[in-house]
Protein backbone atom coordinates (compact mmCIF):
# COMPACT_ATOMS: atom_id res chain seq x y z
CA UNK A 1 0.00 0.00 0.00
CA UNK A 2 3.00 2.05 0.01
CA UNK A 3 3.11 5.69 -2.38
CA UNK A 4 6.60 4.90 -2.77
CA UNK A 5 7.25 3.42 -6.52
CA UNK A 6 9.57 0.64 -6.71
CA UNK A 7 13.22 1.26 -7.72
CA UNK A 8 13.12 2.47 -11.57
CA UNK A 9 9.81 4.43 -10.96
CA UNK A 10 11.88 7.13 -9.77
CA UNK A 11 12.18 8.46 -13.41
CA UNK A 12 8.68 8.87 -14.08
CA UNK A 13 7.91 10.08 -10.95
CA UNK A 14 10.41 13.09 -11.82
CA UNK A 15 9.08 13.41 -15.20
CA UNK A 16 5.58 13.84 -13.30
CA UNK A 17 6.58 16.52 -11.44
CA UNK A 18 8.64 18.38 -13.81
CA UNK A 19 5.46 17.95 -16.48
CA UNK A 20 3.32 19.79 -13.07
CA UNK A 21 6.12 22.39 -12.45
CA UNK A 22 6.02 23.15 -16.19
CA UNK A 23 2.00 23.38 -16.21
CA UNK A 24 2.55 25.80 -13.09
CA UNK A 25 5.31 28.24 -15.14
CA UNK A 26 3.25 28.19 -18.91
CA UNK A 27 -0.05 29.31 -16.54
CA UNK A 28 2.33 32.39 -14.81
CA UNK A 29 3.97 33.25 -17.76
CA UNK A 30 0.94 33.66 -19.89
CA UNK A 31 -1.30 35.36 -17.24
CA UNK A 32 1.54 38.00 -17.01
CA UNK A 33 2.49 38.26 -20.86
CA UNK A 34 -1.42 38.59 -22.03
CA UNK A 35 -1.63 42.06 -20.18
CA UNK A 36 1.86 43.47 -20.95
CA UNK A 37 1.19 42.72 -24.46
CA UNK A 38 -1.64 44.49 -24.43
CA UNK A 39 -0.52 47.30 -22.49
CA UNK A 40 2.23 48.05 -25.01
CA UNK A 41 -0.14 47.77 -27.49
CA UNK A 42 -2.31 50.56 -26.21
CA UNK A 43 1.21 52.53 -25.45
CA UNK A 44 2.34 52.34 -28.83
CA UNK A 45 -0.96 53.03 -30.46
CA UNK A 46 -1.96 56.35 -28.29
CA UNK A 47 1.97 57.60 -29.16
CA UNK A 48 1.48 56.98 -32.42
CA UNK A 49 -1.86 58.47 -32.94
CA UNK A 50 -4.01 55.14 -33.95
CA UNK A 51 -6.24 56.32 -31.03
CA UNK A 52 -7.02 59.36 -29.60
CA UNK A 53 -4.24 60.33 -26.74
CA UNK A 54 -7.12 62.84 -25.44
CA UNK A 55 -9.42 59.62 -24.17
CA UNK A 56 -6.86 56.79 -24.01
CA UNK A 57 -3.58 58.25 -22.49
CA UNK A 58 -0.83 56.16 -22.81
CA UNK A 59 -0.47 54.24 -19.71
CA UNK A 60 2.70 55.75 -19.35
CA UNK A 61 1.16 59.01 -18.56
CA UNK A 62 -1.49 56.97 -16.71
CA UNK A 63 1.32 55.60 -14.65
CA UNK A 64 3.02 58.40 -14.05
CA UNK A 65 -0.33 60.41 -12.97
CA UNK A 66 -1.14 57.75 -10.00
CA UNK A 67 2.75 57.73 -9.01
CA UNK A 68 2.10 61.60 -8.59
CA UNK A 69 -1.41 61.15 -6.54
CA UNK A 70 0.10 58.22 -4.80
CA UNK A 71 2.74 60.60 -3.62
CA UNK A 72 0.57 64.25 -2.53
CA UNK A 73 -1.62 61.19 -0.96
CA UNK A 74 -4.63 62.35 -2.97
CA UNK A 75 -5.66 58.49 -4.07
CA UNK A 76 -4.62 57.09 -0.67
CA UNK A 77 -7.66 58.95 0.76
CA UNK A 78 -9.80 58.45 -1.85
CA UNK A 79 -9.09 54.35 -1.10
CA UNK A 80 -9.09 54.68 2.42
CA UNK A 81 -12.09 56.45 2.07
CA UNK A 82 -13.80 53.44 -0.10
CA UNK A 83 -12.28 51.06 1.91
CA UNK A 84 -13.77 52.40 5.30
CA UNK A 85 -17.46 51.89 3.23
CA UNK A 86 -16.41 48.36 1.57
CA UNK A 87 -15.10 46.70 4.53
CA UNK A 88 -17.78 47.80 7.22
CA UNK A 89 -20.57 46.75 4.66
CA UNK A 90 -19.36 43.66 3.51
CA UNK A 91 -18.52 42.19 7.00
CA UNK A 92 -21.75 43.57 7.88
CA UNK A 93 -23.57 41.73 5.12
CA UNK A 94 -21.43 38.61 5.04
CA UNK A 95 -22.11 37.64 8.23
CA UNK A 96 -25.86 38.60 8.65
CA UNK A 97 -26.07 36.83 5.42
CA UNK A 98 -24.37 33.30 5.95
CA UNK A 99 -26.27 33.67 9.89
CA UNK A 100 -29.66 34.23 7.88
CA UNK A 101 -28.80 31.47 5.41
CA UNK A 102 -28.06 29.06 7.79
CA UNK A 103 -31.00 29.52 10.11
CA UNK A 104 -33.73 29.43 6.83
CA UNK A 105 -31.40 26.03 5.92
CA UNK A 106 -31.83 24.49 9.00
CA UNK A 107 -35.63 25.54 9.85
CA UNK A 108 -38.24 24.68 7.67
CA UNK A 109 -40.50 27.16 9.76
CA UNK A 110 -37.70 29.89 8.84
CA UNK A 111 -37.72 28.76 5.02
CA UNK A 112 -41.41 29.28 4.46
CA UNK A 113 -41.34 32.18 6.00
CA UNK A 114 -38.68 34.06 4.63
CA UNK A 115 -37.92 32.21 1.47
CA UNK A 116 -40.37 33.78 -0.67
CA UNK A 117 -39.56 37.02 0.47
CA UNK A 118 -36.05 36.79 -0.38
CA UNK A 119 -36.13 35.55 -3.51
CA UNK A 120 -38.06 38.23 -4.60
CA UNK A 121 -35.80 41.06 -2.93
CA UNK A 122 -32.93 39.38 -4.55
CA UNK A 123 -33.92 40.36 -7.97
CA UNK A 124 -34.13 43.65 -6.92
CA UNK A 125 -30.71 45.34 -8.04
CA UNK A 126 -29.75 46.99 -4.44
CA UNK A 127 -27.97 49.96 -5.94
CA UNK A 128 -32.03 50.93 -6.66
CA UNK A 129 -32.52 50.99 -2.63
CA UNK A 130 -30.14 53.81 -2.35
CA UNK A 131 -32.14 56.57 -2.95
CA UNK A 132 -34.56 55.20 0.32
CA UNK A 133 -31.53 54.32 2.23
CA UNK A 134 -30.35 58.28 1.98
CA UNK A 135 -34.20 59.32 2.63
CA UNK A 136 -34.23 57.48 5.92
CA UNK A 137 -30.70 57.99 6.84
CA UNK A 138 -29.79 61.00 5.57
CA UNK A 139 -26.42 61.86 3.74
CA UNK A 140 -23.62 60.17 5.83
CA UNK A 141 -21.47 57.54 5.90
CA UNK A 142 -24.60 54.82 7.36
CA UNK A 143 -26.45 54.63 4.01
CA UNK A 144 -23.53 53.79 2.07
CA UNK A 145 -22.45 51.28 4.20
CA UNK A 146 -25.97 49.42 4.36
CA UNK A 147 -26.15 50.00 0.50
CA UNK A 148 -22.98 47.35 0.47
CA UNK A 149 -23.92 45.37 3.38
CA UNK A 150 -27.55 44.74 1.83
CA UNK A 151 -26.09 43.77 -1.35
CA UNK A 152 -23.69 41.49 0.14
CA UNK A 153 -26.48 39.99 2.84
CA UNK A 154 -28.72 38.66 -0.36
CA UNK A 155 -25.53 36.65 -2.18
CA UNK A 156 -24.04 35.31 1.07
CA UNK A 157 -27.48 34.42 2.10
CA UNK A 158 -28.74 32.56 -0.88
CA UNK A 159 -25.87 30.99 -1.15
CA UNK A 160 -25.33 29.73 2.73
CA UNK A 161 -28.82 28.36 2.19
CA UNK A 162 -28.15 26.30 -1.19
CA UNK A 163 -25.19 25.01 0.69
CA UNK A 164 -26.97 24.00 3.87
CA UNK A 165 -29.41 22.15 1.58
CA UNK A 166 -27.37 20.77 -0.65
CA UNK A 167 -25.20 18.47 2.03
CA UNK A 168 -25.56 14.99 0.68
CA UNK A 169 -28.13 13.61 2.69
CA UNK A 170 -26.22 10.36 3.25
CA UNK A 171 -23.84 12.14 4.93
CA UNK A 172 -26.47 13.56 6.88
CA UNK A 173 -27.90 10.23 8.00
CA UNK A 174 -24.01 9.00 8.67
CA UNK A 175 -24.39 11.49 10.83
CA UNK A 176 -27.50 11.03 12.37
CA UNK A 177 -26.61 7.23 12.58
CA UNK A 178 -23.92 8.42 15.22
CA UNK A 179 -26.00 10.32 16.99
CA UNK A 180 -25.12 13.87 15.92
CA UNK A 181 -26.80 16.36 17.30
CA UNK A 182 -26.72 20.07 18.39
CA UNK A 183 -23.65 21.77 18.59
CA UNK A 184 -21.34 18.91 17.02
CA UNK A 185 -23.70 18.35 14.18
CA UNK A 186 -23.16 22.31 13.40
CA UNK A 187 -19.31 21.62 13.67
CA UNK A 188 -18.58 18.84 12.42
CA UNK A 189 -21.05 18.30 9.84
CA UNK A 190 -23.46 21.67 8.82
CA UNK A 191 -20.53 23.87 9.05
CA UNK A 192 -18.02 22.04 7.25
CA UNK A 193 -20.78 20.80 4.77
CA UNK A 194 -22.01 23.72 3.90
CA UNK A 195 -18.37 25.91 3.88
CA UNK A 196 -17.83 25.55 0.20
CA UNK A 197 -20.97 27.24 -0.78
CA UNK A 198 -21.11 30.04 1.95
CA UNK A 199 -17.17 31.03 -0.02
CA UNK A 200 -18.33 30.79 -3.26
CA UNK A 201 -21.41 33.23 -1.84
CA UNK A 202 -18.70 35.49 0.17
CA UNK A 203 -16.58 35.83 -3.60
CA UNK A 204 -19.27 36.42 -5.69
CA UNK A 205 -20.28 39.06 -3.32
CA UNK A 206 -16.79 40.73 -3.26
CA UNK A 207 -17.01 41.81 -6.69
CA UNK A 208 -20.79 42.87 -6.14
CA UNK A 209 -19.87 45.07 -2.83
CA UNK A 210 -17.32 46.67 -5.51
CA UNK A 211 -19.43 47.57 -7.86
CA UNK A 212 -22.20 49.24 -5.18
CA UNK A 213 -19.65 50.99 -3.02
CA UNK A 214 -18.40 52.49 -6.81
CA UNK A 215 -22.12 53.41 -7.31
CA UNK A 216 -22.93 55.02 -4.38
CA UNK A 217 -19.66 56.86 -4.61
CA UNK A 218 -20.59 58.33 -8.17
CA UNK A 219 -23.76 59.58 -6.89
CA UNK A 220 -23.73 60.30 -3.36
CA UNK A 221 -20.28 60.83 -2.20
CA UNK A 222 -17.58 63.52 -2.80
CA UNK A 223 -14.59 61.04 -1.59
CA UNK A 224 -13.71 57.95 -2.48
CA UNK A 225 -12.75 55.89 -5.51
CA UNK A 226 -16.39 56.04 -6.97
CA UNK A 227 -15.87 59.70 -6.93
CA UNK A 228 -12.29 60.28 -8.19
CA UNK A 229 -13.72 58.71 -11.15
CA UNK A 230 -16.93 60.38 -11.55
CA UNK A 231 -15.23 63.81 -10.93
CA UNK A 232 -12.32 63.46 -13.36
CA UNK A 233 -15.41 62.57 -15.99
CA UNK A 234 -16.74 65.89 -14.92
CA UNK A 235 -13.91 68.10 -15.43
CA UNK A 236 -12.20 65.87 -18.09
CA UNK A 237 -9.57 64.49 -16.88
CA UNK A 238 -9.01 60.77 -18.65
CA UNK A 239 -5.51 60.37 -16.93
CA UNK A 240 -7.04 60.35 -13.36
CA UNK A 241 -10.25 58.40 -14.29
CA UNK A 242 -8.20 56.06 -15.67
CA UNK A 243 -5.82 56.31 -12.20
CA UNK A 244 -9.47 55.17 -10.09
CA UNK A 245 -10.19 52.69 -12.54
CA UNK A 246 -6.84 50.79 -12.29
CA UNK A 247 -7.28 51.31 -8.16
CA UNK A 248 -10.56 49.90 -8.31
CA UNK A 249 -9.96 46.97 -10.36
CA UNK A 250 -6.70 46.25 -8.08
CA UNK A 251 -8.70 46.41 -5.13
CA UNK A 252 -11.37 43.65 -6.67
CA UNK A 253 -8.37 41.62 -7.37
CA UNK A 254 -6.83 41.76 -4.15
CA UNK A 255 -9.74 41.23 -2.06
CA UNK A 256 -10.55 38.58 -4.32
CA UNK A 257 -7.18 37.12 -4.01
CA UNK A 258 -7.58 37.69 -0.37
CA UNK A 259 -10.63 35.14 -0.32
CA UNK A 260 -9.34 32.44 -2.59
CA UNK A 261 -6.06 31.90 0.19
CA UNK A 262 -9.12 31.99 2.87
CA UNK A 263 -11.01 29.55 0.70
CA UNK A 264 -7.53 27.14 0.64
CA UNK A 265 -6.83 27.57 4.11
CA UNK A 266 -10.41 26.77 5.32
CA UNK A 267 -11.29 23.89 3.01
CA UNK A 268 -8.48 21.80 3.20
CA UNK A 269 -10.05 18.75 1.81
CA UNK A 270 -10.60 19.67 -1.63
CA UNK A 271 -7.29 21.11 -2.19
CA UNK A 272 -7.08 16.89 -3.20
CA UNK A 273 -9.05 17.49 -6.22
CA UNK A 274 -8.05 17.25 -9.71
CA UNK A 275 -8.35 19.72 -12.07
CA UNK A 276 -11.95 19.70 -14.24
CA UNK A 277 -10.17 19.47 -17.20
CA UNK A 278 -7.05 18.01 -18.37
CA UNK A 279 -4.13 19.72 -20.49
CA UNK A 280 -5.21 19.79 -23.92
CA UNK A 281 -1.54 18.26 -24.29
CA UNK A 282 -1.87 15.25 -22.23
CA UNK A 283 -5.57 14.79 -24.55
CA UNK A 284 -3.10 15.35 -27.50
CA UNK A 285 -0.66 12.77 -26.62
CA UNK A 286 -2.88 10.22 -25.31
CA UNK A 287 -4.00 9.79 -29.69
CA UNK A 288 -0.50 10.02 -30.76
CA UNK A 289 1.69 5.96 -30.80
CA UNK A 290 4.16 5.71 -28.46
CA UNK A 291 7.66 4.81 -29.50
CA UNK B 1 -30.35 -8.77 22.08
CA UNK B 2 -32.07 -6.79 19.25
CA UNK B 3 -35.55 -8.00 18.11
CA UNK B 4 -38.16 -6.62 15.23
CA UNK B 5 -41.18 -8.16 15.65
CA UNK B 6 -44.01 -7.85 12.78
CA UNK B 7 -42.21 -5.33 10.43
CA UNK B 8 -43.43 -3.99 7.51
CA UNK B 9 -42.73 -1.22 5.73
CA UNK B 10 -44.26 1.11 2.62
CA UNK B 11 -42.84 4.20 0.83
CA UNK B 12 -44.78 5.90 -0.86
CA UNK B 13 -43.62 7.70 -3.98
CA UNK B 14 -43.97 11.69 -4.58
CA UNK B 15 -46.85 10.72 -7.11
CA UNK B 16 -48.96 8.59 -4.79
CA UNK B 17 -47.70 5.02 -5.98
CA UNK B 18 -46.87 2.50 -2.72
CA UNK B 19 -44.41 -0.23 -2.85
CA UNK B 20 -44.07 -2.47 0.21
CA UNK B 21 -40.24 -3.24 1.15
CA UNK B 22 -41.15 -5.32 4.10
CA UNK B 23 -43.78 -7.70 5.02
CA UNK B 24 -43.85 -8.98 8.70
CA UNK B 25 -40.35 -9.22 9.03
CA UNK B 26 -39.50 -10.63 12.52
CA UNK B 27 -36.11 -11.74 13.73
CA UNK B 28 -34.27 -11.61 17.02
CA UNK B 29 -30.50 -11.92 17.61
CA UNK B 30 -28.74 -12.83 20.81
CA UNK B 31 -26.42 -10.64 22.00
CA UNK B 32 -23.14 -11.41 20.76
CA UNK B 33 -24.42 -12.91 17.57
CA UNK B 34 -23.40 -12.67 14.16
CA UNK B 35 -26.57 -13.03 11.80
CA UNK B 36 -26.21 -12.46 8.00
CA UNK B 37 -28.69 -11.38 5.61
CA UNK B 38 -28.63 -12.52 1.96
CA UNK B 39 -31.93 -11.84 -0.42
CA UNK B 40 -32.02 -10.26 -4.20
CA UNK B 41 -31.28 -6.95 -4.75
CA UNK B 42 -33.62 -4.55 -3.88
CA UNK B 43 -36.34 -6.99 -1.65
CA UNK B 44 -35.23 -4.41 1.33
CA UNK B 45 -32.32 -5.34 3.25
CA UNK B 46 -30.78 -2.27 3.57
CA UNK B 47 -34.63 -0.86 4.85
CA UNK B 48 -34.24 -3.42 7.18
CA UNK B 49 -31.22 -2.48 8.60
CA UNK B 50 -32.26 0.50 9.03
CA UNK B 51 -35.38 0.19 10.90
CA UNK B 52 -33.48 -1.54 13.21
CA UNK B 53 -31.01 0.71 13.64
CA UNK B 54 -33.88 3.65 14.16
CA UNK B 55 -33.20 5.64 11.05
CA UNK B 56 -36.57 4.86 9.22
CA UNK B 57 -39.70 4.39 11.08
CA UNK B 58 -41.76 1.11 10.37
CA UNK B 59 -45.27 1.50 9.06
CA UNK B 60 -45.98 -2.04 11.13
CA UNK B 61 -44.92 -3.64 13.96
CA UNK B 62 -41.94 -2.98 16.20
CA UNK B 63 -37.96 -3.05 17.03
CA UNK B 64 -36.91 -3.66 20.61
CA UNK B 65 -33.50 -2.79 21.61
CA UNK B 66 -31.99 -3.40 24.80
CA UNK B 67 -30.57 -0.08 26.23
CA UNK B 68 -26.69 0.08 26.57
CA UNK B 69 -25.24 1.46 29.57
CA UNK B 70 -22.28 3.74 27.88
CA UNK B 71 -22.61 6.77 26.53
CA UNK B 72 -21.85 5.14 23.13
CA UNK B 73 -24.76 5.15 20.43
CA UNK B 74 -26.54 1.66 20.63
CA UNK B 75 -25.57 0.82 17.10
CA UNK B 76 -23.21 1.58 14.61
CA UNK B 77 -23.68 1.73 11.09
CA UNK B 78 -21.53 0.39 8.03
CA UNK B 79 -23.54 2.12 4.96
CA UNK B 80 -23.28 0.19 2.05
CA UNK B 81 -22.36 3.49 0.33
CA UNK B 82 -19.41 4.00 3.15
CA UNK B 83 -21.47 7.62 4.79
CA UNK B 84 -17.44 9.02 4.83
CA UNK B 85 -17.69 12.63 5.81
CA UNK B 86 -15.42 14.25 2.76
CA UNK B 87 -13.80 17.13 4.84
CA UNK B 88 -12.84 15.29 8.14
CA UNK B 89 -9.80 13.23 8.12
CA UNK B 90 -8.94 9.92 8.09
CA UNK B 91 -8.39 9.90 11.87
CA UNK B 92 -11.31 12.13 12.57
CA UNK B 93 -13.51 9.90 10.13
CA UNK B 94 -12.99 7.03 12.56
CA UNK B 95 -13.24 8.46 15.80
CA UNK B 96 -16.71 10.27 14.63
CA UNK B 97 -18.65 7.91 16.51
CA UNK B 98 -16.47 8.29 19.82
CA UNK B 99 -16.78 12.48 19.26
CA UNK B 100 -20.42 12.21 18.89
CA UNK B 101 -21.10 10.47 21.54
CA UNK B 102 -19.12 12.68 23.57
CA UNK B 103 -15.44 11.74 24.13
CA UNK B 104 -12.89 13.79 23.58
CA UNK B 105 -10.46 14.32 20.75
CA UNK B 106 -7.66 12.97 22.64
CA UNK B 107 -8.96 9.50 23.91
CA UNK B 108 -11.04 9.18 20.37
CA UNK B 109 -8.11 9.51 18.13
CA UNK B 110 -6.16 7.24 20.33
CA UNK B 111 -9.19 4.43 19.52
CA UNK B 112 -9.37 5.79 16.16
CA UNK B 113 -5.68 5.02 15.38
CA UNK B 114 -5.66 1.53 16.72
CA UNK B 115 -8.79 1.11 14.46
CA UNK B 116 -7.35 2.29 11.47
CA UNK B 117 -3.93 0.41 11.87
CA UNK B 118 -6.24 -2.90 11.92
CA UNK B 119 -7.61 -2.24 8.43
CA UNK B 120 -4.28 -0.99 6.86
CA UNK B 121 -5.31 2.66 6.97
CA UNK B 122 -2.69 4.14 9.52
CA UNK B 123 -0.33 5.70 6.57
CA UNK B 124 -3.34 7.44 5.62
CA UNK B 125 -4.70 8.99 9.01
CA UNK B 126 -3.84 12.58 8.24
CA UNK B 127 -5.41 12.23 4.91
CA UNK B 128 -8.93 13.36 3.71
CA UNK B 129 -10.78 11.03 2.20
CA UNK B 130 -10.91 12.22 -1.23
CA UNK B 131 -7.73 10.20 -1.65
CA UNK B 132 -9.23 6.88 -0.86
CA UNK B 133 -10.26 4.21 -3.17
CA UNK B 134 -13.47 2.84 -2.80
CA UNK B 135 -11.91 -0.69 -0.91
CA UNK B 136 -10.39 2.00 1.55
CA UNK B 137 -13.34 4.08 2.27
CA UNK B 138 -15.18 0.72 3.12
CA UNK B 139 -12.37 -0.18 5.32
CA UNK B 140 -12.56 3.40 6.89
CA UNK B 141 -16.24 2.68 7.13
CA UNK B 142 -15.31 -0.67 9.12
CA UNK B 143 -12.58 1.02 10.99
CA UNK B 144 -15.46 4.14 12.53
CA UNK B 145 -17.44 1.34 13.47
CA UNK B 146 -15.90 -0.86 15.45
CA UNK B 147 -14.14 2.40 17.27
CA UNK B 148 -17.26 4.32 18.30
CA UNK B 149 -17.54 1.47 20.50
CA UNK B 150 -21.25 0.30 20.46
CA UNK B 151 -22.19 -3.28 21.51
CA UNK B 152 -24.45 -3.45 17.80
CA UNK B 153 -23.17 -3.42 14.28
CA UNK B 154 -25.69 -3.10 11.23
CA UNK B 155 -23.40 -3.54 8.39
CA UNK B 156 -24.86 -3.20 5.13
CA UNK B 157 -22.57 -4.91 2.29
CA UNK B 158 -19.69 -3.82 4.09
CA UNK B 159 -17.04 -5.90 1.65
CA UNK B 160 -19.02 -5.01 -1.45
CA UNK B 161 -16.69 -2.39 -2.82
CA UNK B 162 -13.22 -4.93 -2.37
CA UNK B 163 -11.86 -6.50 -4.93
CA UNK B 164 -11.99 -10.61 -4.42
CA UNK B 165 -8.47 -10.78 -2.68
CA UNK B 166 -8.71 -7.93 -0.72
CA UNK B 167 -12.33 -9.33 0.42
CA UNK B 168 -10.91 -12.48 1.68
CA UNK B 169 -8.69 -10.63 3.42
CA UNK B 170 -10.89 -8.88 5.17
CA UNK B 171 -13.50 -11.25 6.30
CA UNK B 172 -10.91 -13.04 7.53
CA UNK B 173 -9.99 -9.76 9.49
CA UNK B 174 -14.19 -9.16 10.52
CA UNK B 175 -13.85 -12.69 11.71
CA UNK B 176 -11.14 -12.37 13.82
CA UNK B 177 -12.30 -8.93 15.14
CA UNK B 178 -15.74 -10.10 15.63
CA UNK B 179 -13.92 -13.14 17.86
CA UNK B 180 -12.40 -10.95 19.62
CA UNK B 181 -14.69 -7.85 20.31
CA UNK B 182 -18.03 -10.16 20.71
CA UNK B 183 -20.65 -7.65 19.00
CA UNK B 184 -23.92 -8.43 18.01
CA UNK B 185 -24.02 -8.30 14.40
CA UNK B 186 -26.50 -7.93 11.40
CA UNK B 187 -24.09 -8.03 8.26
CA UNK B 188 -26.21 -8.01 4.68
CA UNK B 189 -24.17 -9.91 1.67
CA UNK B 190 -24.40 -10.95 -1.49
CA UNK B 191 -21.81 -13.32 -1.20
CA UNK B 192 -23.34 -16.73 0.35
CA UNK B 193 -19.45 -17.14 1.08
CA UNK B 194 -19.22 -15.00 3.10
CA UNK B 195 -22.29 -15.31 5.19
CA UNK B 196 -21.90 -18.74 6.04
CA UNK B 197 -18.05 -18.09 6.72
CA UNK B 198 -19.23 -15.22 9.01
CA UNK B 199 -22.50 -15.90 10.67
CA UNK B 200 -23.85 -18.07 12.44
CA UNK B 201 -27.20 -17.48 11.42
CA UNK B 202 -28.31 -16.39 7.58
CA UNK B 203 -31.31 -14.82 7.33
CA UNK B 204 -32.83 -15.27 3.82
CA UNK B 205 -34.89 -12.91 2.40
CA UNK B 206 -37.27 -13.07 -0.74
CA UNK B 207 -38.09 -10.10 -3.38
CA UNK B 208 -40.26 -7.42 -2.76
CA UNK B 209 -42.10 -6.38 -0.43
CA UNK B 210 -39.37 -8.92 1.50
CA UNK B 211 -40.01 -11.61 4.04
CA UNK B 212 -37.52 -13.61 5.66
CA UNK B 213 -38.12 -17.03 4.43
CA UNK B 214 -35.72 -19.08 5.78
CA UNK B 215 -33.36 -18.99 8.66
CA UNK B 216 -30.20 -21.50 8.40
CA UNK B 217 -28.30 -22.26 11.65
CA UNK B 218 -25.08 -22.67 10.65
CA UNK B 219 -22.69 -25.02 12.41
CA UNK B 220 -19.31 -24.20 12.40
CA UNK B 221 -17.57 -24.26 15.77
CA UNK B 222 -15.59 -21.03 17.11
CA UNK B 223 -13.61 -19.77 16.25
CA UNK B 224 -13.19 -20.41 12.81
CA UNK B 225 -10.83 -19.72 10.01
CA UNK B 226 -11.38 -19.48 6.00
CA UNK B 227 -10.48 -23.00 6.00
CA UNK B 228 -13.52 -24.39 6.65
CA UNK B 229 -14.92 -23.07 3.21
CA UNK B 230 -13.04 -26.18 1.47
CA UNK B 231 -15.04 -28.68 3.54
CA UNK B 232 -17.80 -30.73 2.41
CA UNK B 233 -20.02 -29.58 5.08
CA UNK B 234 -19.40 -26.27 3.67
CA UNK B 235 -20.25 -27.05 -0.13
CA UNK B 236 -23.70 -28.46 1.28
CA UNK B 237 -24.77 -25.48 3.04
CA UNK B 238 -23.85 -23.34 0.34
CA UNK B 239 -25.93 -25.07 -1.87
CA UNK B 240 -28.81 -25.10 0.89
CA UNK B 241 -28.84 -20.84 0.74
CA UNK B 242 -28.53 -20.99 -3.14
CA UNK B 243 -31.52 -23.34 -3.12
CA UNK B 244 -33.81 -21.09 -0.07
CA UNK B 245 -32.48 -18.25 -2.20
CA UNK B 246 -33.68 -19.23 -5.48
CA UNK B 247 -37.21 -20.65 -3.56
CA UNK B 248 -37.80 -17.31 -2.47
CA UNK B 249 -38.48 -15.72 -5.61
CA UNK B 250 -41.23 -17.67 -7.16
CA UNK B 251 -42.98 -16.61 -10.36
CA UNK B 252 -39.68 -14.66 -11.71
CA UNK B 253 -38.68 -16.50 -15.63
CA UNK B 254 -35.99 -18.76 -15.22
CA UNK B 255 -33.87 -16.46 -16.93
CA UNK B 256 -33.69 -13.46 -14.33
CA UNK B 257 -33.38 -16.13 -11.89
CA UNK B 258 -30.08 -17.16 -13.24
CA UNK B 259 -28.88 -13.52 -13.76
CA UNK B 260 -29.52 -12.58 -9.91
CA UNK B 261 -28.19 -15.94 -8.82
CA UNK B 262 -24.47 -14.81 -10.55
CA UNK B 263 -24.70 -11.57 -8.82
CA UNK B 264 -25.76 -13.66 -5.25
CA UNK B 265 -22.46 -15.89 -5.66
CA UNK B 266 -20.16 -13.64 -6.71
CA UNK B 267 -17.73 -12.57 -4.69
CA UNK B 268 -15.25 -15.28 -3.20
CA UNK B 269 -15.53 -17.78 -5.75
N1 LIG C 1 -36.35 6.18 0.64
C1 LIG C 1 -37.02 5.39 -0.21
N2 LIG C 1 -38.09 5.86 -0.88
C2 LIG C 1 -38.78 5.07 -1.71
N3 LIG C 1 -38.50 3.79 -1.95
C3 LIG C 1 -37.44 3.26 -1.33
C4 LIG C 1 -36.65 4.02 -0.43
N4 LIG C 1 -35.67 3.23 0.04
C5 LIG C 1 -35.84 2.04 -0.54
N5 LIG C 1 -36.91 2.04 -1.36
C6 LIG C 1 -37.41 0.90 -2.12
O1 LIG C 1 -37.54 -0.19 -1.26
C7 LIG C 1 -37.09 -1.37 -1.89
C8 LIG C 1 -36.02 -2.02 -1.05
O2 LIG C 1 -34.87 -1.21 -1.06
P1 LIG C 1 -33.54 -1.62 -0.29
O3 LIG C 1 -32.58 -0.52 -0.46
O4 LIG C 1 -33.90 -1.99 1.10
O5 LIG C 1 -33.10 -2.92 -1.11
P2 LIG C 1 -31.83 -3.85 -0.86
O6 LIG C 1 -32.37 -5.20 -0.52
O7 LIG C 1 -30.91 -3.24 0.12
O8 LIG C 1 -31.18 -3.90 -2.29
P3 LIG C 1 -29.63 -4.01 -2.69
O9 LIG C 1 -29.23 -5.42 -2.46
O10 LIG C 1 -29.62 -3.69 -4.14
O11 LIG C 1 -28.88 -3.03 -1.87
C9 LIG C 1 -36.60 -0.97 -3.27
O12 LIG C 1 -37.58 -1.32 -4.21
C10 LIG C 1 -36.46 0.51 -3.22
O13 LIG C 1 -36.81 1.07 -4.44
MG1 LIG D 1 -29.07 -2.34 -0.05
Amino acid sequence: MSIRPQTGGEEAVHRAVRGARRDAARAAVLGLAVPLLLLSGWEAAARTGVVDALLFPPPSRIAAQLAAMTADGELGGHLAATLGRLLPGYVLGALAGALTGFAMGVSVTLRAALGPLFAALYCLPKIATLPLLLLVFGLGETPKVLAVAITVFFVTQINTLAGVRRIDTRVLETARSYGASGPRLLRFVLLPGAAPAILTGLRTAVGLAVVVVVAVEFVASDNGLGFLIWNSWTLFRPDRMYVGLVTVAVLGAVLSAALAVAERWLLPWQAARPPLFAPWRTLLRARTPRS
Amino acid sequence: MLAAEDIDCYFVSPEGEVLQALDQVSLAVEDGEFVCVVGPSGCGKSTLLRVLGGLDAPSGGSVRLRPGLSVVPPVAFVFQDFGVLPWLTVRANAAFGLRMAGVGRRLSDRVADRWLGRVGLSEFADAYPGRLSGGMRQRLALARAFASGSPVLLMDEPLGALDPQTRVQMQEHLLELWQQEHKTVVMVTHSIDEALLLGDRVLVMSDRPGTVTDTITVPFPRPRTAGIQDTPAFARLRVRVRQALRGSRPGIPAQRTDGADARTDGGTE
